[in-house]
């Protein structure tokens, strides 16, 4: 029988694509989003990382902990299925991929720090890898090629060469499921990739960072990939250069680690492992970006999660209580929230 | 400590000491070189900065018997011909020889002036990386006179232990006859990440012996918070103290409105017993006046 009468109000053919695997549609500006590998850090930046742009991590010295954000990045990704592309000048990619944390979903899912991935999880990604050492012999490490450092130009075409051969960026058909390609990059600018701009404040060749920068966020941009750098910004003296490369990465945070500095005795950081700030949040395709309600946060890596929250402080009591030390404080402020009806046990507590 | 960076045995594990013009490395250098070769460990030294002769002077002789150095001072730059000058033996690796070594480079800042650092940091991860099969490590000698502080930072980074030598602020103790104190900062980046500063007092002796003296001094009171405090009591105009004597007469004194019980008794007394003497008071009452003896004021109590 005839179903349909030619009405003008038809139904608009559902699309037949399948989502990507591994990503969500955000809930305030309709991006595509994936997951950072970290909960607390998706929170902060608005969901998780658009596809498409550039996350930037600004190193702490020692580099203990913005190299763990990458593993649980790499992590995330082999857990999606989402294809990599690792770089490193220090490390082997291979290393870094050896190391990769794995997963655990004993109690809701986390990464367990300890252990790494099983390596038959780990060989079912498609993983490319650039090792800066490899690819650029010793004697031009420093050399430039077309205004830009030789190290760069290099992992340059490397992305460029993956994007178009895997069809990220639409040339060829994927006949298949569409999937992204998760790109990681160790430490750039420091003085392992050949560039200078990290030891003196008038480095000569100044802007390579800032014009690989530019040019990878226009591939970013023009293909399902999505980027995290981390970069030594405490190296970097010239102002210039760090604000540069600032505005053009699209998310940008920084840890301060607490290590081997005096802020490890102070006993107001006893709980965290150091300082996490949020320098830069995107507005992609909008007007306005999810800010965080506050800019005191705090890391700590646990063995289960590496948590980023609010820097507590204890209470600021008036001068007309006597003075106890920050301990009683907060122990009181502890009594004080369990309710009216707490019983306060041995040491002082407050009586309104 | 330092003693930690001196034994290190961890293949791969790059140490570095830097010294300034006001305290120098080169005794702790020679020490821990003496240290690795009576443990048996084979040492090659690349002598840049001082000559051969000059470098194993203060060495025992069994030592000296084992060292295997390489003389990079008398002809750097290989004009002599020969043998590839000392920058192309660092470079292309001609330095590793079979089985586990120290390699001692006097001194590293020699080689960063003419190489740069990114091809020595380069290089220095190309040795820490092949060191899995050769087990080599390495011990250099930085001058941090020479460098910009930001190249030391990063040189340190990529290092494993970084010992960094500075004077002893506290002023020579006369009559002891000990060498002089240098105060040693000490970075160690574990591999897990994990980084412990320590700051001691050490002296390197005759015998190339390191004492670890005095309590290890924490980082925030490290030698630079150390100020000579001026006494902010001398040369005041007024007392801050009271001695015993003058205590005591302040105690004595009787201030002047002030009625002691004594003299208060004193005074009843006169007023009480001068009957015969002292001040009588005669009151004729007069007309109007309402006079009645037998009615004391007894609200009056004296």
């Amino acid at each position: 029988m005839a179903t349909r009468a030619g009405t003008s109000f038809q139904r608009r053919a559902r699309s037949k694509r399948a989502p990507v695997p591994g990503t969500r549609p955000s809930l305030h500006n309709g991006q595509l989003l994936l997951s950072t590998g970290v909960p607390s850090l998706d929170y902060l930046i608005g969901g998780g990382l658009a596809v498409g742009t550039l996350l930037l991590v600004e190193e702490d010295r020692y580099e203990s902990y913005s190299r763990m954000l990458l593993k649980y990045f790499v992590a995330e990704g082999i857990v999606c299925g989402h294809s990599l592309l690792i770089a490193s000048a220090k490390d082997h990619p291979e290393e870094i991929l050896q190391t990769a944390l794995t997963s655990s979903s004993r109690f809701g899912h986390y990464y367990d720090v300890s252990k790494t991935m099983s390596p038959e999880l780990q060989h079912s990604v498609n993983c490319h890898s650039f090792f800066q050492p490899d690819e650029v012999p010793l004697d031009l490490a420093a050399a430039e090629f077309s205004n830009m450092n030789f190290g760069y130009v290099k992992l340059l075409r490397a992305i460029q060469r993956v994007i178009r051969e895997e069809g990220f960026d639409g040339s060829s058909p994927q006949t298949k499921q569409r999937n992204i390609l998760r790109i990681g990059i160790h430490s750039l600018g420091s003085v392992l990739w050949g560039d200078d701009v990290g030891l003196n404040e008038n480095p000569e060749s100044a802007y390579s960072l800032t014009r690989f920068l530019y040019a990878l966020r226009g591939l970013l941009r023009t293909s399902l990939s999505a980027c995290m750098i981390t970069v030594p910004a405490y190296l970097i003296q010239n102002k210039a250069v760090i604000g540069r490369v600032v505005k053009l990465s699209d998310t940008v945070i920084g840890l301060e680690s607490f290590n081997a500095s005096e802020r490890e005795t102070n006993p107001i950081y006893k709980d965290y492992h150091g300082l996490f700030h949020v320098r830069q949040l995107p507005r992609l395709n909008c007007l306005i970006s999810d800010v965080p309600d506050t800019k005191d946060l705090a890391f700590k890596l646990k063995r289960k999660l590496f948590t980023i929250e609010r820097l507590h402080l204890p209470p600021d009591l008036s001068d007309t209580v006597s003075r106890s030390s920050k301990q009683d404080v907060a122990e009181s402020a502890k009594l004080l929230s369990s309710g009216c009806g707490g019983v306060a046990s041995g040491n002082k507590h407050l009586d309104f | 400590m330092v003693e930690r960076v001196g034994a290190a045995r961890r293949p791969g594990a790059v140490s570095l000491l830097a010294d300034s013009l006001q305290c120098e490395g080169r005794s702790l250098l020679k020490s821990f070189v003496s240290r690795a070769v009576l443990r048996g460990e084979s040492v090659r030294v690349l002598a840049l900065e001082v000559s051969p002769e000059e470098f194993v002077c203060g060495l025992d002789e069994e030592v000296r018997g084992r060292l295997q150095i390489d003389d990079g001072f008398t002809d750097p730059l290989c004009w002599g011909g020969g043998d590839p000058s000392p920058l192309e033996r660092f470079v292309s690796g001609q330095l590793e020889g079979p089985g586990p070594q120290l390699l001692v480079l006097d001194s590293l800042s020699w080689l960063l002036l003419r190489l740069g650092p990114v091809a020595v940091c380069q290089r220095l991860r190309q040795l820490q990386r092949g060191a899995r099969h050769t087990g080599l490590r390495v011990l250099g000698l930085l001058h941090a006179d020479l460098h910009p502080p930001r190249l030391l930072e990063v040189v340190g980074q990529s290092a494993s232990a970084l010992v960094t030598l500075t004077t002893d602020p506290r002023p020579p103790r006369l009559g002891h006859g000990c060498p002089p104190h240098a105060v040693a900062t000490t970075c160690i980046t574990g591999p897990s990440g994990r980084v412990t500063r320590t700051v001691e007092y050490i002296t390197v002796d005759e015998g190339l012996h390191v004492r670890v003296s005095g309590e290890g001094i924490g980082p925030e009171r490290g030698p630079q918070g150390d100020v000579s405090s001026v006494d902010p009591a001398a040369n005041l105009t007024f007392n801050l103290r009271v001695t015993a004597e003058e205590r005591r007469a302040r105690e004595g004194l009787v201030l002047p409105f002030h009625l002691p019980p004594a003299r208060k008794a004193s005074l009843l007394q006169a007023a009480g017993g001068g009957a015969g003497g002292g001040g009588r008071i005669f009151y004729t009452p007069d007309t109007g006046d309402d006079f009645d003896p037998e009615d004391p004021d007894d609200d009056l109590d004296i």
